[in-house]
């Protein structure tokens, strides 16, 4: 009898488990795939503007346009890091789950720093703007890269 | 007094140079990098770091002035001795994951002003930890013989054949910057590859790969603009948008953003004078943890 009841038991518990979808590996590769997409992207604003900053083209009137578009990316990239999504191919480290306060930071520091580019861009001082632009990149980029992003192996 | 020049002379000690260019110095050399278990919230300087090799774990060592677990009893002699040479004040060889086989380039002057700035900073006294080595790599006896290999001990010696920015940018990548600790890949004993100096590595001594950086075109940093090197060095952006993190965002943090203008231009020459390397580092497939990814 006693065993029936923990066989049943068992059998309620796999039931509960198993009845939980996990994440498919289809779909935890798409979330990898998704982030990666959006940070090239930000990384792509961050070239385009930093060829512009640099001289090299003479698109300063676009800083405006990068600038917008990747504040708008730093709302994104709040979202494109659910939990869960740490293994498979991808350089995120674990850090990014187990100091969520730490990470959040950097994130919310992306948002306001970006504002802040948004801002100076309206204004119209590229000297300024180069200025802002140095100190997100290294602060914001950088710190996260250093903190929660594996080295290439 | 000069505010800067510490001229502190403690009983039978013989603490002297400038402080102020002892810090820069120590940035351009960048102690603080190993010598501080940032990760774990150690005192800074005070060693403990984990340095994984494939020969196996180190821990760097205290190098605040405490005088029980740091170097705050060592004479300027031991300083340049352990620096110059890779030998402790006791005598004993270190290993080369302290990078004494760049550091031997390091000027006397520039010691003694690196270890005045040392000694203004806040004692900590966390005790070492001893290194966790295999046989024969942590047979510390066999280390003169991997000194007689690979070790040429020696400051700097200018090139008069060229120009003086050449020079200081060859100082600042070979001695002070110890650049080649990571991006000359290594034999199998660990021994620089000097043939394949700056070329970059799939293997590097903390895992992962390391790039080429010498200017070769197709491989190495040769189609790199000078704006796009004073960038990576400012705020650690490459030419594509990306941002360098790990172990370069640490270079870049400690290192290369507090460089004057004329040293990073001094850098950058020198780097361009490299022997271009033909020498492609691409990243391995990640071995997946979920097979079935």
């Amino acid at each position: 009898m006693k065993t029936i009841v923990l066989k049943a038991a068992a059998l309620a518990v796999a039931a509960i488990v198993l009845s939980v979808p996990p994440a498919t590996a289809q779909e935890e590769e798409g979330i990898i795939k998704h982030r990666q997409a959006v940070m090239k992207a930000v990384g792509g604003h961050f070239g385009a503007m930093s060829r512009i900053l640099k001289g090299q083209v003479k698109f300063t009137g676009d800083l405006k346009t990068h600038a917008r578009a990747l504040a708008d990316l730093a709302g994104i990239a709040a979202r494109v890091f659910p939990e869960g999504s740490d293994f498979g191919d991808t350089r995120a480290l674990e850090d990014i789950w187990k100091k969520p306060k730490e990470f959040k930071k950097i994130l919310d520091a992306f948002k306001t720093e970006s504002a802040k580019l948004v801002k100076i861009a309206d204004g119209g001082d590229v000297k300024a703007f180069g200025d802002q632009f140095k100190a997100l990149g290294k602060n914001v980029c950088g710190t996260c890269h250093k903190a929660f992003r594996e080295k290439k192996k | 007094m000069v505010a800067n020049v510490a001229a502190v002379f403690a009983a039978g000690g013989d603490i002297r140079g400038d402080t102020g260019r002892g810090k820069y110095l120590f940035d351009a050399a960048g102690c603080a990098g190993c010598h501080t278990d940032k990760k774990n919230k150690g005192a800074a300087l005070a060693g403990g770091r984990k340095l994984k090799t494939p020969f196996g774990v180190f821990y760097s060592p205290n190098i605040t002035p405490d005088p029980d677990n740091g170097i705050g009893n060592w004479s300027d002699a031991d300083f340049i001795r352990a620096l110059r040479l890779g030998i402790a004040p006791d005598g004993q060889h270190y290993f080369p994951v302290f990078p004494y086989p760049s550091y031997t380039g390091i000027t006397d002057a520039d010691l003694i002003d690196i270890k005045a700035y040392i000694f203004t900073r806040p004692p900590a006294p966390a005790p070492n930890k001893p290194h966790d080595v295999a046989a024969p790599f942590g047979w510390r006896f066999l280390l003169p013989i991997w000194k007689a290999l690979y070790f040429s001990p020696g400051p700097f010696r200018p090139d008069p054949t060229r120009d003086e920015q050449w020079n200081r940018g060859r100082y600042l990548i070979r001695a002070l910057g110890h650049c080649g600790e990571c991006h000359t890949p290594r034999d199998a004993l660990g021994g620089a590859k000097d043939d394949m100096a700056m070329a970059g590595t799939d293997n590097a001594p903390g895992g992962g790969i390391v790039p080429n950086i010498t200017p070769d075109k197709k491989t190495g940093i040769g189609r790199w603009s000078d704006a796009d090197l004073e960038e990576l060095f400012e705020s650690g952006m490459l030419p594509d948008g990306d941002f360098v993190g790990s172990d370069m965002g640490e270079v870049v943090d400690l290192t290369t953003s507090r460089l004057s203008k004329s040293d990073i231009k001094a850098l950058i020459a020198a780097l361009r004078a490299l022997t271009p390397v033909d020498n492609k580092i691409e990243p391995k497939k990640k071995n997946k943890l979920k097979p079935d990814l």
